[in-house]
C-alpha cells in the first residue's frame, strides 16, 4: 500500500454512497465505507461523505441534491464522524466521536461538520486512541451526512450474544424514538433473544423505558417517555424478527458476527450502521 | 424503613385507639367549619363509602377511605393497600390498565352511564311532593333518600377518579414531552371548554344585561340592598317580568349552596347571593363579559394545541397517539370536573337538605324541635325515630350540640392527627401523582419573610389589595382589582372570579376547583398556601405570581 495512490488527504471532495471510492475506508472512514458497500441493496438512508478540507459551496451543492432526493427543501440530516480506523475489525469507536442528529439547513450543517471534526481532537477521543495503540489523526476526519430517519423506534442488534456467544441467539435491543438513548445507555431497552436458526423468540424482557431521544428544533433532545407507554413493547415480534434476519444475512456476507443500528419509521426499517462485533473478533484473533 | 412518628395529641381532638395508627387530615378545602351531626353522617355515607367504591372500581392501591368527626371537625384518612412488592406491582399494573381503559371512554362514561343515572335519582326527588306526603310516606322517602345519596356518591367517585386522573396524567405526559414547559402550560390546552360552571356564569351575565336594558329594573338593582330587591321588583310590571326570569334562573341553576354544607340554604331557598352577583354585573361596567373571556381562553387553547402538535411532528407515532388520546381524555375530564359539581355535589346535598328539612318541619309540629333547621343537629337514626314513633323531645339535645359546635368554631383544628405516614406518597403511580396535585404540595419548610408559597394555580402576575373573604356573603367588600384571599372557594363563588384581579387560597392544588376556574377566567391564582388567610391582613397590598406559586406582601 502506498499513500501515492490516494488523493491528497486535504483535498476537499464529496463522496456519495453510490460512488465506488466511498467504499474505501482509507478515504471515507470505517463507518461510511461499511454503509456504502451496503447502500445499493439495503435500506440505508441516502447520504454523502465530506472528506478533506470543507468547501462550503461543494457541501451546499451536495445538500441541495440530497434535498431533491428527499423531496424537501431543507431535509433533516444526521451528521456523524467516520474515522479512517473507526468501526474496524480490531476496535470500535462507538460513542467516541460526535454524532449530531436533526440538523437542518446549510448553517446548521456546516456547524455540525465542524463540530464532528473537532471531536476527533477531544481528550476523550485522543485517550481512546492512545489506549488502543492508534496514532493521533493526521487527516481531517471524514464526516458522514445522511437523511435522518424520523424514527418511531430504534434498535441495536447483535447477530451473536456478545456475552454468551454459545447460546446461539441473536439479541435485539429496542426503544422508542431515535437510537441515541439506547447507544448512550440512558434507557433500559426492551430485549428480545431469537434463535439463530429458527428465529423463534426465546427470551423477551419488556423494560420500564423512561427516556427517549426525539427530533427537536435545532437537533435532538432526550425527554421522558409518556407513563402509559413505558412498559409497552417498543417494537413487535415481527419487527424483531426482521431485524434479526438482516443481522444474520450481513454476518454471512461479512464472515464475522455483526452489530447493527436500525430505525423504523412506521413499518419501514432502515439500516443506520453495520460493524463487526469487536470484542468477539479480538477473542478469535 | 422509616420509623413511624406519632403526631402530638391535641386536647379535645382524641382519636379512638384503633384509629391512632392511621394518618388523619382535616379537609379544610371542603369542610372548613365544624360539622353538624347530620353532616357527619352525610360525609361518612357519601365521601367515605363512595371513595372506597371508586377506588375498588379501578383497583387503586387504596384499601379504604375513613371519615371521622373529631373535636367537631371532619378528618379523613386514606388507608393504603399493603402487600409484598410483587403484589403491589401486580396491583399497580391492574390499576393502570383499568384506568387506561376508562380514559378511552371518559366522555361516554359520563354522558351515557353516570349522568343519566344521576338524573334519574334527581327525578325521583323532583317527583316527590314533600309537603303533601303522609308521615309514613315521608319516613320511607327519607330512608330511600339516604340509599340514593350513597349510590350517587358511588357514581361520583367512579366518575371523578378517572376524570382527574386524565388531567393529571396528561400533565405528566406534557411535562415529560416538553421539558421546558412551565408548570401551568399543559392546562392551557384544556382551557375555555364549555361546562356547567361557565354556563351558570354566562346565563347570569345575560340576565344582568336584561336588567340593564330596563330602566325600572336597573333602578331597583342600583337603589336597593340585595335582600330587598325581589320585593321592590314585584312593585312594577317590568319588575315582575324580570322577577319571573330571575326565578327561572334560580330554578335551573340554583340547587346549590354557598359551601358543601347542609346548613346553608340553597339559592332556591334564598336567592340573595344571586341578586348580589347581579348587582355586581349591573354596577360594574369594567367587568368583561364571561362569554368573551371564555372565547379568548378557547382561542388560546387552540393555539397551544397547534404549537404542541407542531413540535410533536418529530416524535414517535406511539407518542403522538398517546398525546392525542390523553388530550381528548383530559379535555373531557376538565369538563366533567366542573359538571359533576353541578349535577352531583350540589344537587345531592340540595335534595338531601330539602328532604331533611321537611322531616324537621314534622318534628316542629310535634313540638320535638324548635326550628326545622334544627334537624341537622340530629343523627339520621334520631330523625327516623322521631318520624316513626313521635314522643321524644329533641330540643335539649339540639341546644347542647349547637353549643358544642359554637365552641368548636372558636378553635383552630389541628391539620393532622394520628401517625405520620412512613414515607412520602408513592408518586410513580397515577393515583399518587393525582393526590399530590389535588391536595397541594406538602408545606414548604422555610420561606423568605413577606413571601407565602403555594402551588401554581393560574398563570399571570398582578398587584392589588388583599380582601380576606370568609363566605360569599362578604363578597360585597370586593372592589374592582382587589385580590380574593380565602381558605377555599366553593363552586358557587365562581361569579366572583369575574370581578377580582387574582385569587389566593389556603387549600387545594393545581387541579382544585379554584385553580381550574381561575384559569377559565384568565386571572392569576396561587392555591394551597396553607397560611394565606392568617398571614395576609385584610387591606394588605400584595403581589400574586401565579407562575411561581408565590404571594408577596408588598
Amino acid at each position: 500500500m502506498t499513500t501515492t495512490s490516494l488523493p491528497h488527504l486535504h483535498a476537499p471532495s464529496i463522496l456519495w454512497f453510490e460512488d465506488p471510492a466511498t467504499a474505501d475506508a482509507r478515504r471515507t472512514g470505517g463507518k461510511a465505507a461499511a454503509l456504502a458497500r451496503l447502500a445499493d441493496r439495503l435500506p440505508v438512508p441516502a447520504g454523502f461523505v465530506v472528506v478533506g478540507t470543507v468547501d462550503p459551496a461543494m457541501v451546499q451543492r451536495a445538500y441541495a441534491q440530497l434535498a431533491a432526493r428527499a423531496g424537501h427543501d431543507e431535509p433533516l440530516v444526521a451528521v456523524r464522524s467516520s474515522a479512517a480506523d473507526e468501526d474496524g475489525i480490531a476496535t470500535s469507536f462507538a460513542g467516541q466521536h460526535e454524532t449530531i442528529l436533526g440538523v437542518r439547513g446549510m448553517d446548521e450543517l456546516l456547524a455540525a461538520i465542524a463540530a464532528c471534526r473537532d471531536s476527533a481532537h477531544t481528550d476523550r477521543a485522543l485517550s481512546y486512541r492512545r489506549a488502543n495503540g492508534l496514532a493521533a489523526p493526521r487527516a481531517p476526519l471524514p464526516v458522514l451526512v445522511q437523511l435522518l430517519v424520523p424514527a418511531d423506534a430504534a434498535a441495536v442488534v447483535f447477530s451473536v450474544d456478545p456475552v454468551a456467544p454459545a447460546r446461539g441467539e441473536v439479541l435485539v435491543n429496542a426503544a422508542y424514538g431515535l437510537g441515541e438513548s439506547i447507544v448512550g445507555g440512558t434507557v433500559t431497552p426492551d430485549e428480545w433473544a431469537l434463535h439463530r436458526r429458527t428465529l423463534a423468540v426465546t427470551r423477551e424482557r419488556i423494560a420500564d423505558k423512561r427516556r427517549m431521544t426525539v427530533r427537536a428544533p435545532g437537533g435532538s433532545r432526550e425527554i421522558d417517555v409518556p407513563p402509559f407507554l413505558r412498559r409497552r413493547p417498543s417494537i413487535t415480534h415481527e419487527q424483531a424478527r426482521e431485524a434479526a434476519t438482516l443481522a444474520l444475512q450481513l454476518e454471512r456476507e461479512l464472515g464475522l458476527p455483526v452489530d447493527l443500528e436500525l430505525a423504523w419509521s412506521g413499518s419501514e426499517m432502515h439500516l443506520l450502521q453495520c460493524r463487526p462485533i469487536t470484542t468477539l473478533a479480538q477473542e478469535a484473533a | 424503613m422509616t420509623p413511624q412518628t406519632t403526631i402530638p395529641a391535641a386536647p379535645g381532638f382524641d382519636l379512638d385507639p384503633a384509629d391512632q395508627q392511621y394518618f388523619w387530615q382535616q379537609d379544610k378545602m371542603h369542610f372548613p367549619d365544624p360539622l353538624a351531626p347530620m353532616e357527619s353522617a352525610m360525609l361518612e355515607r357519601s365521601l367515605g363509602a363512595g371513595f372506597g367504591y371508586g377506588a375498588r372500581a379501578y383497583n387503586a392501591p387504596i384499601e379504604s377511605v375513613q371519615i371521622r368527626t373529631v373535636g367537631g371537625y371532619q378528618y379523613q384518612s386514606m388507608i393504603m393497600a399493603t402487600g409484598t412488592p410483587e403484589e403491589m406491582a401486580a396491583n399497580g399494573a391492574r390499576a393502570e390498565q383499568a384506568v387506561r381503559a376508562t380514559l378511552g371512554r371518559l366522555d361516554e362514561l359520563w354522558t351515557e352511564d353516570i349522568l343519566p343515572e344521576v338524573r334519574r335519582h334527581i327525578g325521583f326527588w323532583d317527583g316527590f311532593d314533600l309537603a303533601g306526603a303522609t308521615r309514613a310516606a315521608l319516613s320511607s322517602h327519607v330512608a330511600e333518600t339516604w340509599r340514593r345519596l350513597e349510590r350517587i356518591w358511588e357514581l361520583h367517585f367512579e366518575m371523578v377518579l378517572p376524570a382527574y386522573l386524565a388531567i393529571s396524567e396528561f400533565d405528566e405526559l406534557y411535562r415529560g414531552l416538553f421539558p421546558d414547559a412551565g408548570p401551568l402550560d399543559s392546562y392551557r390546552l384544556l382551557e375555555g371548554l364549555p361546562n356547567m360552571t361557565v354556563e351558570v356564569g354566562q346565563a347570569l351575565w345575560r340576565l344582568s344585561r336584561r336588567a340593564v336594558a330596563s330602566p325600572e329594573v336597573h333602578a331597583v338593582f342600583t337603589n336597593h340592598a340585595a335582600v330587598d330587591v325581589p320585593v321592590a321588583l314585584y312593585a312594577t310590571p317590568e319588575g315582575r317580568a324580570f322577577l319571573a326570569e330571575l326565578e327561572a334562573y334560580v330554578d335551573r341553576y340554583g340547587r346549590r349552596a354557598d359551601k358543601w354544607t347542609l346548613l346553608a340554604p340553597s339559592w332556591t331557598e334564598d336567592p340573595t347571593p344571586v341578586v348580589e352577583r347581579l348587582q355586581d354585573f349591573v354596577r360594574r361596567t369594567e367587568i368583561d363579559e364571561p362569554a368573551v373571556v371564555t372565547a379568548a381562553a378557547a382561542a388560546g387553547r387552540e393555539q397551544a394545541i397547534a404549537a404542541a402538535r407542531e413540535q410533536l411532528a418529530g416524535y414517535p407515532a406511539a407518542v403522538v397517539g398517546q398525546f392525542e388520546g390523553l388530550l381528548a381524555a383530559a379535555q373531557a375530564g376538565t369538563v366533567i370536573s366542573e359538571d359533576h359539581n353541578f349535577w352531583i355535589d350540589n344537587m345531592s346535598i340540595h335534595h338531601l337538605r330539602a328532604v331533611l328539612l321537611e322531616g324537621g318541619r314534622r318534628l316542629v309540629d310535634d313540638g320535638a324541635l324548635t326550628h326545622a333547621t334544627d334537624v341537622m343537629m340530629l343523627t339520621p337514626e334520631e330523625l327516623q325515630e322521631g318520624l316513626d314513633t313521635p314522643g321524644a323531645d329533641y330540643r335539649p339535645t339540639v341546644t347542647e350540640r349547637a353549643d358544642r359546635m359554637a365552641q368548636a368554631a372558636r378553635i383552630t383544628p389541628p391539620p393532622v392527627l394520628g401517625t405520620l405516614p412512613a414515607g412520602p406518597p408513592p408518586t410513580d403511580d397515577p393515583f399518587g401523582r393525582f393526590a399530590m396535585k389535588f391536595n397541594g404540595l406538602p408545606p414548604a419548610a422555610e420561606t423568605p419573610a413577606g413571601e407565602i408559597h403555594g402551588s401554581c394555580g393560574s398563570s399571570g402576575k398582578v398587584r392589588g389589595t388583599a380582601r380576606i373573604i370568609g363566605s360569599i356573603a362578604e363578597a360585597g367588600r370586593l372592589a374592582p382589582g382587589d385580590i380574593l384571599v380565602a381558605e377555599t372557594t366553593a363552586p358557587p363563588w365562581t361569579p366572583l372570579f369575574a370581578t377580582v384581579a387574582a385569587v389566593v387560597t389556603d387549600t387545594g392544588g393545581v387541579l382544585s376547583h379554584c385553580a381550574v376556574v381561575a384559569r377559565e377566567y384568565g386571572i392569576p391564582a396561587v392555591v394551597g398556601t396553607q397560611v394565606a388567610t392568617v398571614t395576609i391582613k385584610d387591606g394588605d397590598e400584595i403581589e400574586v405570581d401565579g407562575d411561581a406559586g408565590i404571594v408577596r406582601i408588598v
